[in-house]
């Protein structure tokens, strides 16, 4: 009798296996995609309830933890005030230099895009960098492909799927990540990689290309699918590849991808 | 109806661990409740039952995380079975032991459900590098704090789990 009880068991467990194996290799993806909308549609409401619920606790743990600065920090501020009041005139006059030399340095303006906002409600829970899920798709216009901004221009990430009230972001910071971008200051052009859902790595840079040190990247609109002059971040360190054929440098994002609440989407 | 609401809590529970946790732990990384509490499950009740579950919990992840579909499905089946036979080999009349055990098996259940999707993903993407998987997944800060992190809801998910189990009237729900 227990022989036979560990041989069923043994043959349940291989048919599970089987079947699993299965579902993950040879069956592809795309056919179970139907299946994943209609279960993220039913997740939607939920996750965008959970996800906004749990950053208002966040802030208010935030809120708390700060409130022994909040003394010190209210008397700075009201210095700081004073001051900011004296420098207004002279950023009106700065903001006018700004936007020519924006059109100089082929930068994006921020004001040619048609985008659509969205709040973020769900991320990857094995940490910030590889994806975000907005709660826009289909029914949004929102299509695969897309870039995603954050208000200043400053390039997060694209759109990997999209189902019909929700979208997956693939971070700039995933591994499968890739982006043709230039050196704002150099005019030097390369590929940004993500990293395991930590950082970026400029790859692909001549050798002639000059590089330096605190330099700002920006997409170079090469390849046709995001626009030029999204800022991507700056560059911390420079080194040669091991093959001494390219220049690799470390680029740090603009903005910290674990503090996203709204992005923006550019439509076509 | 009993077999209704454990699929709800599945679900919600699914919901909760890619949408509400994440926020709420430094670094964003959310504890694995689903993993956690089949672990829990898979030692404390017989698993006989329950593999079915399990298997929804980890496809029902599947979906929430766009992950490749039955590779968390995998995971928590491997862990739940492996879980549930070693702890059928090790007594433990010590409350004190009894704790360790259920850390330990935590521990080793959250580093083989990193080891496990980072293997079925690499595969599935032909990108798996074995030479550096190990420790890779390791020194990997997130791993670490999920660890730390699934040991401290541990002891709330196995309260959920009684009172789940009193609430629902049986004594093997499923």
């Amino acid at each position: 009798m227990p022989a036979k009880f560990l041989t069923s068991r043994i043959i349940k467990f291989l048919m599970v296996m089987a079947v699993l194996l299965l579902l993950v290799f040879l069956v592809p993806q795309k056919i179970f995609n139907s299946a994943r909308g209609i279960i993220l549609e039913i997740a939607y409401p939920f996750q965008k309830t959970f996800y906004t619920l749990s950053g208002r606790v966040r802030e208010t743990f935030e809120f708390l933890a700060s409130i022994s600065e909040l003394k010190a920090e209210n008397s700075g501020l009201i210095k700081e005030n004073n001051q900011f009041l004296a420098q207004i005139a002279e950023l009106e006059n700065q903001k006018k230099e700004n936007e020519s030399l924006r059109r100089e340095l082929e930068l994006a303006p921020r004001k040619k895009f048609n985008l659509e906002a969205s709040l973020v409600i769900g991320q990857d829970p094995s940490g910030p960098g590889s994806w975000i899920v907005i709660d826009k798709g289909r029914s949004s216009g929102i299509e695969v492909g897309l870039p995603v901004i954050v208000s200043q221009g400053i390039l997060v990430g694209k759109i990997s799927e999209v189902y019909p009230n929700s979208s997956k972001v693939a971070m700039l910071t995933d591994s499968a990540s890739f982006v043709n971008v230039s050196d704002i200051d150099t005019g030097a052009k390369g590929i940004i990689k993500g990293e395991y859902g930590l950082g970026l790595v400029l790859n692909m840079v001549e050798q002639t290309a000059l590089l330096n040190v605190g330099d700002s990247i920006v997409t170079s609109g090469l390849g046709g699918d995001l626009p030029d002059g999204l800022l991507v971040g700056q560059l911390q360190q420079i080194e040669n590849t091991q093959d001494k054929l390219f220049q690799r440098a470390i680029v740090a994002p603009e903005i910290r991808y674990s503090d996203l609440d709204i992005v923006f989407v550019i439509k076509r | 109806m009993r077999k209704i609401l454990i699929a709800i809590l599945i679900f919600l529970a699914a919901i909760i661990q890619v949408s509400f946790l994440p926020n709420l732990f430094p670094g964003h990384v959310a504890p694995d409740i689903m993993l956690v509490g089949a672990i829990i499950w898979s030692v404390w009740k017989n698993l006989k039952r329950a593999w079915l579950w399990i298997i929804l919990a980890g496809l029902v992840l599947d979906v929430l995380t766009f992950d490749y579909l039955g590779v968390n499905a995998i995971s928590f089946f491997i862990i739940s079975l492996g879980v549930s036979s070693l702890s059928k080999r090790v007594t433990a009349d010590n409350k004190i032991l009894i704790v360790l055990l259920y850390a330990g098996f935590i521990i080793v259940g959250t580093i083989a459900n990193f080891l496990i999707g980072d293997i079925l993903n690499g595969l599935n993407r032909s990108a798996v590098d074995w030479s550096g998987l190990l420790a890779e997944t390791v020194n990997r800060n997130g791993l670490i704090r999920k660890i730390f992190f699934n040991l401290i809801v541990s002891p709330f998910i196995y309260w959920l789990i009684v009172k789940m189990k009193t609430f629902l009237r049986s004594g093997e729900i499923i």
